[in-house]
């Protein structure tokens, strides 16, 4: 027999009681009452409530087709009224990358006809484009949906990254006025790239200082090379393509594995 | 107005300067305008010139104090004497401010009737299944509010629809020149992200981007399942209120942009998007970062069986299982032992759950068996980008599409302690 008929009934009288409080109260709690205890009637079809039925209902599919290649790019200096698209004529000219460590370089053009300081521009050598550098991270329970038909769709995010103007040509300008410098004294070295070096003292044993944690990570991404990727900018066939498979590969109902008991858990162990 | 101080005595230079209210402003110098260093000038014609100074300066409006700029002191030399100019009554700086619609290159070189153009084909929308064709035109929403404590329910899509979408353009265009001018000089003042992200680019290119739609409520067409039934206004008592608003709205076009974000605040969780807008976009969810799992619908099917401790979420088979589509069997009645079965949910496609809005608009989310709310989250005014990076051969990376709106979600604890309580 179903075990919760007993405290069904009892439910009942709490449902009344509750909503007499809760008529002063904020109506949704009523409501959200009402909706719990409609649940463990029914397999967990929120029943219409007097107060606050409900109007219409889209399920929900999980899709997992693009989950471990979907990212989201965060431009904080960038206005949302100014995407970077093609049809805006500013699309990004290039995309780099590093897989392992995460790091990823966005060219974007800048509009050199206005506001550009075009004698800067020069001692830079910047000439048209801007870098925007970040790197990825990875979060739980980011998800993009999209709407199909009367159906969410929804796709977890591999990773988040936030893409700032990055100043290299402002380094690579300091470190070639230094090797100017340098090389007025003695013959030029081999020019690289500011890198963290590694002190080391010869030692017989293993015990040779290493980098940890954080400085190990850069130089980590430092001995990293970039990989170049293509650029396949919104409206695209390619990007049509890709949209669809934002909608899930199959409409066939997944079994709950979690009790609510089970969940409670998780969450607490979470936290 | 009030009658200028016409000289008692004409000189016989100022007569024609000064007589009668029609006559021009510019009145007729005896000689060169007194200066600091001609000191030594006669005092008649300096008076008389200072007489009409302020009978030229009195006729420039109302309430003007004529004094002169200066005048010459009984000693001969120049006195100082300020102009007192009296702060004209607002009708009067209003008719005599520039009107914004003649605001002049600023907004020629941003034809108006390119803001209506699908610049940005679908723009923050997903290009999926149709070419993506973003409805161009997207206007943008007039002022909507009556301030920022205006009714929260105010924000109806139902009142903001209809009348307003007609006078919104015009209303927009002016208030739009305004503002482009007002942007221009003042830039990062008018904080509020309408156009002043674009003032820069205004100027230069043609095109004007308005207001994204994703940031505001939208103007959905009448065609279409009207979502406004699913977002409706809280109480009939505010759907009064709904009018006024519209109508207070073109009162208030400088706080527009202010109101525009408070209305936000109060729309729907998705928007008052029509369904077909809702198809468009891209929204982004914030699950909480443990879900009740799933299992995989048929053994192996699943490639992925990546073991997801850290990440909270253990999958444990269940012993019964309802595959009817419409309910999807929720509470595992069993607990059940330590599966072995582990899976991910980034192995996983099917269906999970239920989403429901109610008629106050409210939305939950049923998700393996557990009660969650969803809430509108906070949006951002910088841009968001949805991007697809394949590492495979073909090293590709594509955009998507902008954020329209965040969303999050959240287990509704109560329920589930409640349901876990008397489960017992």
């Amino acid at each position: 027999m179903d075990a919760s008929s007993v405290p069904f009934e009892i439910k009942e009288e709490d449902e009344e009681v509750t909503k007499d409080i809760s008529l002063a109260a904020d109506i949704s709690v009523s409501t959200s009452d009402a909706v719990a205890k409609d649940s463990l009637r029914e397999n967990l079809m929120p029943a219409e409530d007097d107060d606050d039925p409900i109007v219409t209902s889209f399920p929900i599919y999980l899709s997992s087709r693009l989950a471990s290649n979907l990212h989201i790019f965060q431009y904080p200096v960038r206005p949302n009224t100014r995407p970077y698209t093609g049809s805006r004529g500013e699309p990004v000219l290039d995309l780099r990358t590093k897989p392992q460590s995460g790091l990823i370089q966005v060219d974007v053009p800048i509009n050199t006809t206005q506001f550009y300081d075009h004698e800067k521009g020069e001692k830079w050598g910047a000439v048209d484009r801007q870098t925007l550098g970040g790197v990825t991270t990875t979060s739980d329970g980011y998800m993009i949906g999209i709407f199909k038909n009367g159906e969410l769709h929804l796709t977890p995010v591999k990773g988040t990254c936030q893409l700032r103007p990055s100043f290299t040509y402002v380094d690579k300008d300091a470190q070639t006025e230094k090797e100017i410098a340098r090389s007025v004294k003695q013959d030029p070295t081999k020019p690289t790239e500011i890198r963290a070096v590694q002190m080391t003292v010869k030692s017989s044993d293993d015990s040779a200082p290493r980098y940890s944690g954080a400085l190990a990570a850069r130089k980590r991404a430092e001995d990293e090379e970039y990989v170049e990727m293509r650029w396949y900018d919104k409206d695209t066939e390619d990007a049509w393509y890709l949209a669809d498979q934002l909608l899930s590969a199959s409409r066939e109902p997944l079994i709950p594995a979690t009790t609510k008991d089970e969940y409670i858990d998780l969450i607490r162990d979470k936290i | 107005m009030a009658p200028k101080r016409v000289p008692q005595s004409e000189t016989p230079a100022a007569s024609s300067g000064s007589s009668g209210p029609g006559t021009p402003i510019q009145p007729s110098f005896p000689a060169p305008p007194a200066r600091l260093g001609s000191l030594s000038r006669p005092r008649t014609p300096a008076s008389g010139l200072a007489q009409t100074a302020s009978a030229g300066l009195s006729r420039a409006g109302t309430g003007l104090a004529s004094g002169a700029g200066s005048s010459v002191g009984a000693a001969g030399g120049l006195k100082f004497k300020p102009k007192l100019v009296a702060r004209r009554p607002k009708d009067e700086r209003d008719a005599t401010a520039p009107a914004p619609s003649s605001a002049p290159s600023v907004s020629s070189s941003t034809p108006q009737s390119s803001r209506g153009r699908g610049r940005g084909r679908g723009r923050g929308s997903t290009s999926r299944g149709g070419g993506g064709s973003g409805r161009g035109g997207r206007v943008e929403i007039a002022s909507i509010a009556a301030g920022p404590f205006a009714d929260p329910s105010f924000g109806d899509p139902r009142g903001l629809r209809g009348p307003s979408f007609e006078k919104r353009p015009p209303q927009s265009e002016k208030e739009l020149a305004g503002q482009l001018k007002f942007t221009m000089s003042d830039k990062g003042i008018n904080g509020k992200g309408t156009s002043e992200g674009d003032s820069d680019d205004d100027a230069i290119r043609e095109g004007v981007e308005r207001i994204d739609i994703a940031k505001v409520a939208k103007v959905g067409g009448a065609n279409g399942i009207d979502m406004g039934h699913y977002f409706p206004i809280r109480d009939s008592a505010t759907k009064d209120n709904v009018e006024d608003g519209v109508a207070m709205a073109e009162d208030l076009v400088d706080e527009r942009a202010v109101s525009a974000r408070e209305a936000e605040e109060f729309v729907g969780v998705f928007g008052d998007d029509e369904v077909d807008e809702l198809e468009r976009k891209l929204y982004f969810f914030q699950f909480a970062p443990v879900l009740p799992s799933f299992e995989s619908v048929r053994a192996g099917v699943k490639a992925e069986q990546r073991v997801k401790q850290e990440q909270g979420i253990k999958s444990e088979p269940v012993a019964e299982a309802d595959l009817s589509l419409t309910s999807l069997k929720g509470r595992p009645r069993v607990p059940s032992d330590s599966g072995t079965a582990l899976s991910s949910v980034h192995g996983q496609d099917g269906l999970v759950g239920q989403l429901y809005i109610r008629k106050s608009g409210r939305v939950s989310i049923e998700w393996g068996g557990v009660e969650m709310e969803v809430a509108k989250g906070v949006d951002t005014d910088f841009l968001q980008d949805v991007v697809v990076l394949d590492h495979a051969d073909e090293r590709k990376a594509t955009l998507l599409g902008q954020i329209a709106r965040k969303v999050v979600v959240t287990p509704n604890i109560d329920i589930l302690f409640r349901e876990s309580d008397e489960s017992e």
